[in-house]
């Protein structure tokens, strides 16, 4: 029979007399005969049950293990320990320090997430561990850790790796029986995530409220993930909503078409970043796409769509401004060339040979100053919508060919031929001859320019898929890495080491890139130093259906 | 078919009326008489009696087509043909003034050597 605590004791004489009763006034009731008895029955039938109960309760300790009862009380409180133990290796990092600042002891924790060995910490200085740390900082913390009060703070350690995590940290004294300082305890929740994700939070609410529109979607469904609070406004959809739609849902067909377009170049991972304008009925938007990648490594398409209403009024307004100058050049230039033209061919009398050759120069250069104002004010014309295209169906092969024929004095000339290369279909598109005969023309005089004596310049036209691509291939001395990128740029020009050339007005190529772009085109080159360039521009094939498609005047906006 | 001898050109700029002359009189010849305004124009017009009138565009006072419409409305001269020149390059100028009934718009600037063939190939056209 165990040893049982006083208390024990008696509770368990309390609850064996409860049971007795119990039992006793359950026999009555079922038992009428024990009722016959009387008082002095009852009393009888209480004993007997008594005595049951404490026969039950005696053999029943006999055979349990000792102490169990108080066994039990200790396990609970062992796990309630065991518990917060755990919960507190799951969230911290413990540390026991010495009074002299070294290491005593680290919980797994620290070892896990700091990534160091116990042996590389047990018996250091706890400042090893620390990303930086001021002049006296640790004295400080000490002092008020001695004096019996706790510190609490923020604190960044380096991991072993060399990264840097912070931590929120609380650091406890702990002291003797007789009161004297024995060590420390620091407990330190890593907080690095947080405050990532604070950052990020920060980030998104700058996003938020960018002017710009914003959207996130999926690069497989372009299904809308995000669109910031200009974006809704746009869609009049709430945050909810439009998870339920894909960007394209809020495009028409065409600029659908465009959008996937754009979006292609970007998805292949041609180019990182994709750049497209549009003129949007609420006014032109500019579009800038590229791939971002999340956190948790899903990728996600991101547009930002931006309204260049303010900078096109700038630009229209210093176009026609050009424009006006453009005009007032050309009065004073009717009269020096008209001068220097009759000087020349003789009417106004014979001219030495000096003088001749000197009224040559003027003429010569008097031309180059009217090409530049006439290509300003062709820029200017097609920029302002002032052009208009007469577009119709073309075979770009016969314009191809007819360009070559056109160009080929210019060609000889600069001691080049033009070589074409016949396309196997006929390459039909919708477009406007003269103007598309004018960037074929471009491209060749160019090629011609830059190409040395006596070289080929191929010309043909590709079959691209959905697009036919027209390309002039030259020998030249190629595109010089710091031009290729403002090429397209107006007044931008590569210098010609051929030296066979005056330089050109510098707008000749902005001008074939309007116009392409005024066909839904595409122009661009590939260049080698020492090798030559191809530049080539492409456009929409038509379909055969669309043959019939009666005549338009298209008004560029 | 009528025959083109007299031109009366008008141009506010007195350069331009010396290319003009130079490419009328000396290069072709035109028997060429020139006014810097379209007042002095509309005063000399009945003496000179033009086959053809050479009008610049943009003038200060009265503009080329503006001296054109008083022209026409005067009995005496409403069916003298009429050439413009202009510096401005906008197509819509050219077409309209076409539509209206120019024989000819001239761009400037023009070549003093081809003028003349330029005047007579526009009016050769104009002809029954």
């Amino acid at each position: 029979m165990p040893k049982l605590k006083p208390v024990t004791s008696l509770s368990l004489l309390l609850s064996d007399v409860t049971i007795a009763v119990v039992l006793t006034m359950l026999l009555i009731t079922w038992a009428p005969e024990f009722a016959a008895l009387g008082s002095k029955g009852y009393f009888l039938l209480f004993i007997l049950t008594s005595a049951f109960v404490a026969l039950v309760t005696v053999v029943s300790l006999s055979f349990t293990k000792p102490n169990a009862a108080a066994n039990r009380v200790i396990a609970a409180r062992d796990l309630a320990i065991h518990l917060r133990e755990k919960a507190l290796n799951e969230h911290t990092i413990v540390t026991m320090s010495h009074p002299n600042g070294r290491v005593a002891a680290v919980n797994q924790n620290f070892v896990d997430i700091l990534g160091y060995d116990v042996d590389e910490i047990v018996g250091k200085k706890s400042e090893t561990f620390f990303w930086d740390c001021e002049e006296g900082e640790f004295e400080s913390v000490r002092d008020i850790v001695r004096s019996g009060r706790t510190w609490k703070g923020t604190q960044r350690l380096r991991t072993k790796e060399g990264c840097c995590l912070t931590f929120e940290t609380t650091i406890l004294p702990r002291f003797d029986d007789s009161g004297r300082f024995e060590n420390s305890i620091s407990i330190r929740t890593d907080v690095s995530r947080a405050k990532a994700q604070g950052a990020e939070e920060g980030r998104n609410a700058v996003i938020e409220a960018l002017p710009d529109e914003v959207y996130l979607y999926e690069p497989k469904t372009y299904r809308l993930t995000y669109a910031n609070e200009n974006a809704r406004r746009r869609l009049r959809l709430d945050l909810e909503e439009l998870q339920r739609f894909s960007i394209l849902d809020l495009l028409n067909a065409d600029e659908k078409r465009r959008f996937k377009d754009h979006v292609a170049p970007v998805l292949s991972g041609e180019a990182s970043r994709a750049h497209l304008e549009v003129d949007h009925v609420t006014g032109p938007v500019e579009i800038l796409t590229h791939l971002d990648e999340a956190p948790d490594g899903t990728r996600v398409l991101v547009s930002v769509v931006r309204d260049t209403s303010e900078r096109k009024r700038a630009e229209q307004i210093r176009l026609s401004s050009v424009a006006t100058v453009s005009h007032e050049l050309r009065t004073p230039l009717t009269s020096i060339k008209g001068a220097l033209r009759l000087l020349e061919s003789g009417v106004a009398g014979e001219l030495g040979p000096d003088a001749a050759r000197m009224v040559t120069v003027a003429r010569r250069n008097s031309d180059r100053l009217l090409t530049i104002v006439n290509d300003i004010l062709d820029l200017e014309k097609m920029s302002s919508g002032e052009t208009t295209f007469q577009k119709k169906e073309i075979d770009l092969g016969a314009l191809l060919s007819e360009a070559a024929e056109a160009n080929a004095a210019f060609a000889a000339e600069c001691g080049v031929r033009f070589e074409t290369e016949k396309p196997e279909d006929t390459a039909w598109v919708w477009g406007d001859p003269d103007r598309l005969m004018q960037v074929m023309s471009n491209l060749m005089s160019n090629a011609a320019k830059f190409s040395p004596d006596g070289a080929s310049i191929r010309l043909g036209i590709e079959d691209r898929g959905d697009v036919w691509r027209v390309f002039v291939s030259d020998r030249g001395p190629g595109i010089p890495e710091a031009a290729r990128k403002t090429l397209f740029d107006n007044f931008t020009q590569v210098a010609d080491i051929t030296g066979k050339h005056q330089q050109g007005t510098g707008l000749g190529l902005s001008i074939c890139r309007e116009i392409v772009s005024r066909h839904r085109g595409h122009i661009a080159f590939e260049t080698e130093m020492g090798k030559g360039s191809t530049f080539y521009f492409e456009l929409g094939k038509l379909e055969s259906g669309e043959v019939s498609r009666p005549a338009e005047q298209i008004s560029v906006a | 078919m009528a025959e083109l001898t007299t031109i009366l050109h008008v141009d506010d700029d007195e350069d331009i009326l010396e290319i003009t002359r130079m490419a009328l009189q000396l290069v072709d010849t035109f028997e060429l008489h020139q006014c810097s305004s379209g007042s002095a124009a509309l005063e000399v017009i009945d003496a000179v009696n033009p086959d053809l009138l050479l009008l610049d565009v943009m003038m200060p006072e009265m503009t080329g087509p503006e001296l054109w419409e008083a022209v026409r409305s005067r009995k005496d001269s409403a069916d003298i043909p009429v050439i413009f020149m202009t510096a401005k390059a906008e197509n819509t100028i050219s077409s309209d003034l076409r539509n209206r009934g120019a024989l000819e718009v001239v761009t400037k600037p023009f070549d003093p050597m081809t003028l003349g063939a330029q005047i007579r190939a526009a009016w050769a056209a104009s002809q029954p």
